[in-house]
């Protein structure tokens, strides 16, 4: 029941993330179609749901499934891609989505070799687009490039450069206090880490290799991923038994509340008035 | 064991010897010119050589006033002998950087069999880290300018190993710290960084301290000892200490105070605890110091493109050698997995104390800011690498580190100078030549003072009267927005700021030499024209 009301007060915090203010924050400009922004913000709050099946189907205990969910809605990145009109949101919901139905109704059984391959075939098939579409390969100090910008500190946590696509200049891809948790998701051994880390590596250097990065985004499937990885790192953080850990798990979950008070403050405060300066410079439907 | 011993002997001499060939050849004339603070000090040690006295008139300073940048001098107190013996050039000002920089790499070998004693996987874990900085783009370029920041690193390790000696013969713990004192004098930022390092050792050695509580007196007497001048120069003046910090440190910046306002400026309506809740300068100041933190582990900044300040720049190179990526992340791994909890606190506290300084400053990532960062990095490498056994794979490592170290080694002894002469203020030494050949024929030689310091130049390259200078030198000691002090003149010669050269033009001073740079000038009705290797103007000397 308690769980149950969680999950239910996930979703709700969601929904009022994506959908309060949709029509005018951000600003509408003369491309803006409503219904592409309803779209990414239902999907958006659906997408919580998916991570939170997601982490189950990894075989995580609920409350880490439930915790990584949390992260899900809060997480910068989805906020600002559940709020415009974002073909990458949508990409995401339903290769996530089709990941667990495929897995839960037509695998039965738990085979990790199938994982691997099925992730492997799916993430194969969408580079294939850009070799048909963009036949001359990047040069390999390009992807390199790419692929240092999208592990670099400055990206994860600081500043997202994916402005003229909703991101913020002011918030990285997620809150820097979502740090400690993910040092402690990587270094904690749990069901479905290996895979799971596997397809985020999958996602960086597949990402790395789009001649249109960074505006087509790939990186945004592994918001997912990070979410389910600080999820499980909240989790075992307070599990700990360690003075040290625990006081850093404290001290971080305080300054979280706060990175993400101000977050909304800033989108919901300043962002408008930033992107209503810029309404000429952004193209596509936003 | 014994031909082990042996082996390993036979590979550390060839280590050193490679290291010292990397760190020599060519030192006057790789990099190309003198960088200006390079020549500054330089020409302070010949100063203090010939008058006892720096550039601005200081009996054996504790600190160089210099360029207003306050500089430490232990470096220019150790090109002394070379300058006695070389006379005041290149190779003397750049020796002690390359002498103790090789010697650097013989220590990193010392520490790392320290830290791993008694195994066979820890000789090994040192050889690979000492050839590993041996070769590194990061060590060999500070080792062979005089930055300060090679000779601090050689003075920070004999610190430590003293320490870990110490650990079992206490008595070395007072020459630890009296060495530690003296890394004070070395470099800036280990004002910061040592004080810090020396508490990591105090904590993870705390049971020695715990146990016999009176080895602590002897690090009280030699960090006293040691600091005691610098202290005794503070009293006088502030900025001996301060001094630098004053112009790099982040509070200095107007950027934060610039944002916060503009942000409470927008949230005008909110009440005015609102706005400050959301925008203090706390939070603001702790996003910039942690977002300069982090910028250190850029692998842009590592591996691709290294730092963006130009005389720290090698052409098409980062940091470190591409594959060392690879090696770093076996060697973190390997370190959080296998290796005790005090290898593990060392190696990681020395990585992130080695990054706090550079942190509190602008204009990061900063490679010659955080070098002492170059040790735990070398040996986390070192123990990634030393998992490799299988043949094939020591061969095809090997081969990839082979042509790395090739591609380097061109970037840096041959592209640095053929096409990026500029990020070392190539031209100087050319146009002081030239001023000295013609200059006896003008009253005044007036020299634009646009690109970095002009004046050090005739000083350095002319050998200037030390003593002479120190009585004719005008300087206002008024600091320009980056917190230099601008020399006005000397002499014959003058330095005149932001000189308007259409006003020149118009009304000349008479029976005068001007030599300006190449793009603020014009083409044609020049007397004489500096060029760089691939030919393009750089100064242009014009005579009325």
């Amino acid at each position: 029941m308690t769980f149950k009301i969680a999950l239910n007060l996930i979703l709700a915090q969601s929904s009022i993330l994506r959908f309060w203010h949709l029509e005018s924050i951000p600003p509408q400009t003369e491309n803006t179609l409503l219904e592409g922004r309803l779209l990414s913000a239902a999907t958006g709050v659906l997408m919580t749901l998916v991570v939170f099946y997601f982490s189950r189907m990894l075989r995580i205990n609920r409350k880490p499934s439930l915790l990584a969910a949390w992260v899900y809605s809060i997480i910068p990145q989805a906020i600002e891609q559940g709020r415009i009109y974002s073909p990458i949101q949508l990409l995401t919901f339903l290769l996530f989505l089709s990941g667990i139905i495929i897995t839960k109704y037509f695998l039965k059984k738990n085979n990790t070799k199938l994982y691997f391959t099925l992730a492997t075939l799916v993430f194969s098939v969408i580079p294939l687009y850009w070799w048909i579409k963009y036949p001359p390969l990047l040069p390999v100090d390009s992807i390199l490039n790419n692929l240092f910008i999208l592990l670099s500190p400055d990206l994860l946590f600081y500043r997202n450069i994916t402005f003229w696509w909703g991101g913020l200049r002011e918030f990285g891809i997620m809150y820097l206090f979502f740090l400690p948790f993910i040092i402690l998701g990587l270094l904690k051994a749990f069901p479905g880490k290996r895979f799971l880390l596997f397809i985020l590596l999958w996602i960086l250097v597949f990402s790395a290799f789009s001649p249109a990065f960074p505006e087509s985004r790939e990186i945004f499937l592994a918001v997912p991923l990070w979410s389910v990885l600080t999820g499980t790192g909240l989790f075992y953080s307070f599990q700990a038994r360690n003075i040290y850990v625990k006081t850093v798990a404290t001290g971080s979950t305080l300054f979280l509340l706060y990175e993400y008070s101000q977050l909304i403050h800033y989108y919901f405060r300043h962002y408008p008035l930033i992107i209503s300066g810029n309404l000429d410079k952004i193209h596509g439907a936003f | 064991m014994e031909l082990f011993k042996r082996k390993s002997f036979l590979f550390l001499f060839l280590i050193l010897v490679l290291s010292s060939v990397a760190r020599l050849y060519r030192l006057d004339s790789i990099p190309g010119s003198l960088y200006t603070d390079e020549a500054n000090q330089g020409y302070n040690a010949f100063s203090l050589l010939i008058t006892g006295k720096d550039e601005h008139g200081y009996n054996f300073p504790v600190t160089l006033r210099s360029f207003g940048d306050w500089k430490p001098p232990l470096q220019s107190w150790l090109m002394i002998p070379f300058v006695v013996i070389f006379g005041l050039s290149e190779t003397s000002v750049r020796l002690p950087s390359a002498i103790l920089g090789t010697a650097s790499v013989y220590l990193l070998y010392l520490l790392v069999v320290m830290l791993f004693p008694g195994s066979k996987a820890g000789n090994k874990m040192a050889l690979i880290a000492a050839w590993s900085i041996s070769v590194s783009p990061w060590h060999i370029l500070q080792s062979r300018s005089a930055m300060l920041v090679g000779i601090a690193l050689f003075f920070v390790l004999f610190s430590v190993i003293f320490f870990l000696k110490g650990v079992k013969k206490n008595h070395n713990i007072f020459w630890s710290f009296i060495f530690f004192g003296i890394s004070l004098y070395a470099y800036y930022g280990l004002r910061v960084f040592v004080p810090l390092l020396i508490l990591l050792l105090m904590v993870i050695y705390r049971q020695i301290f715990l146990a016999k509580p009176r080895l602590l007196l002897m690090p009280m007497v030699a960090i006293c000892l040691a600091v005691a001048p610098l202290f005794l120069g503070f009293l006088t003046n502030q900025d001996v200490i301060f001094g630098r910090a004053r112009t790099i440190s982040v509070f200095y910046d107007q950027g934060v105070k610039l944002r916060q306002w503009e942000l409470i400026t927008q949230d005008r309506d909110a009440p005015p605890v609102l706005a400050r809740f959301f925008h203090n300068k706390a939070y603001l100041y702790f996003r910039q110091i942690s977002s300069n933190f982090f910028s250190h582990f850029d692998g842009r900044y590592l591996f691709l493109k290294g730092d963006t300040v130009t005389p720290f720049q090698i052409p098409g190179m980062g940091l470190l050698y591409l594959t060392d990526g690879f090696f770093l992340i076996t060697g973190i791994v390997l370190l959080a997995v296998r290796f005790g909890s005090g290898q593990k606190k060392f190696l990681f506290g020395w990585l992130i104390i080695s990054l706090i300084p550079a942190s509190l400053t602008f204009m990061v990532p900063s490679s010659n800011r955080t070098f002492t960062a170059i040790v735990p990095l070398t040996a986390l490498i070192a123990a990634g690498l030393s998992i490799i056994r299988d043949k094939k794979t020591v061969i095809a490592v090997s081969a990839i580190y082979i042509f790395l170290i090739g591609y380097f080694f061109r970037q840096y002894f041959i592209s640095l100078n053929s096409s990026h002469s500029d990020w070392w203020n190539y031209g100087w030494r050319e146009a002081v030549s030239e001023t000295s050949r013609i200059g006896s024929k003008y009253e005044n030689i007036i020299v634009a003072d646009f690109n970095g310091m002009p004046y050090i130049y005739f000083l350095f390259y002319n050998r200037y009267d030390a003593g002479l200078y120190q009585r004719q030198a005008a300087r206002t000691y008024v600091a320009d927005r980056f917190g230099f002090e601008h020399v006005e003149g000397f002499g014959k010669y003058l330095f005149p700021e932001n000189l308007d050269w259409q006003q020149v033009k118009r009304s000349p001073l008479k029976n005068s030499l001007y030599i300006l740079p190449a793009n603020l000038s014009d083409d044609a009705g020049y007397l004489y024209e500096v060029k760089d290797p691939r030919g393009k103007p750089l100064y242009r000397f014009y005579d009325f």
